[in-house]
């Protein structure tokens, strides 16, 4: 059974700013939500209060049973929006980061890193320096090196953000049935629609800044068929409109997001 | 054919200022102009005449002075590593001492040569410190910015990762600021040549400061320039083989 995680009641202000307020929060064990909202409405401290990296100024985070920071970072592993792969390692020895911590020898790293690299499409590469991938690969091996800390929680920020539209696409597609496999609980925040409701079983809509979960939204699921099939489905195509007038409803500053029928790139 | 022509324009005005300056020597055209006697006017193939002849004398004194440097470097970079590294890991630290290392650099390193002296003695002491008290400024500098240089992604990441401070340091830091570390080597060992000369002014019984300021007494301008020539050389050469260094371990660069 893997970790489910709640939040009741969080707030957390960065000196006089209140980035977020009274939010409420809970995912069960194995459960992917994905966190949409407005740039600034705090998707990114949400996750950093989650992982145990910082402590909210009000109520209580709970991951798997811990609510202190220490325990919530022992089950919450976290990808930054930028890969963050350390140039000085190979892409195998940048994915097998969390074992060394661990205190396995590279070797062992590598040897438990390599499976996983030739599932994910990256054999061959092992050796290559991180700025001798492509943008996808480097996002594969930031992902694979999340996955490779065994935890029970993944938090996932705007993973695929810095991406061309093709290669999201195709990591989209490429992630979905990973996930399905893997059975973690995860924490995807994003500011593509699209993106939200194709890799969540749920979507929270958040608020402009201070920020809170104004709506939760189910996935249509996909059964099995591919990207362009999920996304094109009436279904489909009218939950993302449904939550992309959520979004401009709250900020009515931004007009222009709503002619984006991909959702609001940065 | 692209080493040719990376290094042929400098090779060819060096040439030509040589070629100038032998010409305007031999001729007698910059003592004439300086109204002073020709033998205070050397000629770069006068001086060249002077470094070979005089060789095993020139070469007994470089040989002193380049242990002052290499020991003194050796000093400054142990201790500005040291010092970047403890510097970075308490806040408190850095607070306190900062201004006391910057003042460090304000203490004008001539006068101050000679009181060492007196308390060192003649010595290889003296010299040591003063290279060092040189060359570990842009050190520990240099260091302490590229430590704190560091991607905050990087460290967040790293924390949900089973990092523990020291893994952080190493795996993350490290490199991160080896880059600044290697440029603070190379500013203190060009640097370290004058605080060498400068220690052996203040009171030496050899190497190529006590030589050249026996030549100026003597009026041996030539062998002045010779040992001013070995000194940049020294430098150069030091200097080379820190960026040889550089390119081999900063392989991902």
């Amino acid at each position: 059974m893997t970790a489910s995680l709640t939040g009741h009641a969080v707030g957390h202000a960065f000196g006089s700013v209140t980035a977020l307020e009274e939010l409420d929060l809970s995912v069960e064990g194995g459960e992917i939500l994905a966190v949409v909202g407005p740039s600034g409405c705090g998707k990114s401290t949400l996750l950093e209060l989650i992982c145990g990296l910082r402590e909210p100024t009000r109520g209580t985070i709970d991951v798997g049973g811990r609510e202190d920071a220490a325990g919530r970072l022992e089950r919450c592993a976290y990808m930054p929006q930028t890969d963050c792969l350390l140039p000085w390692y190979s892409a195998i020895d940048n994915a097998g980061l969390a074992l060394r911590n661990r205190g396995l020898s590279r070797s062992a790293a590598r040897e438990r890193s390599k499976r996983l690299f030739t599932q994910f499409g990256l054999s061959g590469f092992e050796d290559a320096r991180p700025d001798e991938l492509s943008g996808g690969m480097r996002q594969r091996v930031a992902f694979l090196r999340t996955l490779l800390s065994e935890k029970d929680v993944l938090l996932l920020d705007e993973p695929f953000a810095a991406l061309d539209a093709i290669t999201r696409a195709e990591l989209q597609e490429w992630l979905r049935p990973v996930m399905a496999a893997e059975e973690r609980t995860a924490v995807l925040v994003t500011h593509d629609v699209e993106e939200a409701l194709f890799l969540g079983d749920r979507v929270a809509v958040m608020s402009p800044r201070p920020g809170r979960i104004t709506k939760m939204i189910e996935s249509p699921g996909g059964d099995g068929r591919s990207r362009s099939e999920v996304v094109t489905a009436p279904e489909f195509t009218a939950l993302r409109q449904r939550i992309l007038s959520l979004l401009t409803a709250a900020a009515p500053s931004v007009p222009a997001r709503t002619a984006d029928p991909a959702g609001a790139k940065p | 054919m692209r080493a040719v022509r990376h290094w042929l324009p400098p090779v060819v005005l060096i040439l030509a200022l040589l070629g100038l300056w032998q010409l305007a020597a031999s001729s007698g055209f910059m003592a004439d102009t300086l109204d002073l006697e020709d033998f205070l006017v050397p000629s770069p193939s006068q001086i060249l005449d002077v470094l070979w002849q005089d060789r095993d004398l020139i070469a007994e004194n470089a040989r002193v002075t380049l242990v002052e440097i290499v020991a003194g470097f050796g000093v400054a970079l142990v201790v500005g590593l040291l010092a970047a590294s403890l510097l970075h890991l308490s806040d408190l630290l850095r607070r306190t001492s900062y201004p006391v290392i910057v003042a460090s650099q304000t203490i004008p390193i001539i006068v101050v040569a000679p009181v060492l002296v007196v308390w060192f003695g003649y010595g290889i002491g003296p010299k040591l410190a003063i290279i060092a008290l040189i060359c570990f400024f842009p050190i520990t500098v240099n260091t302490l910015d590229g430590l704190r240089s560091v991607d905050p992604d990087s460290v967040k990441m790293m924390r949900t990762l089973y990092a523990s401070r020291w893994q952080i340091f190493k795996r993350v830091e490290i490199p991160t600021a080896l880059p600044y570390a290697f440029s603070g080597a190379k500013i203190a060992v060009a640097v370290s040549v004058i605080g060498a000369v400068f220690g052996e002014w203040a009171g030496s019984e050899k190497g190529l400061g006590h030589l050249m300021l026996q030549d100026n007494a003597q009026l041996m301008t030539d062998r002045l320039f010779a040992a001013v020539l070995v000194l940049s050389a020294i430098a150069i050469v030091l200097f080379g083989l820190i960026a040889l260094l550089e390119r081999r371990v900063l392989r991902w660069r």
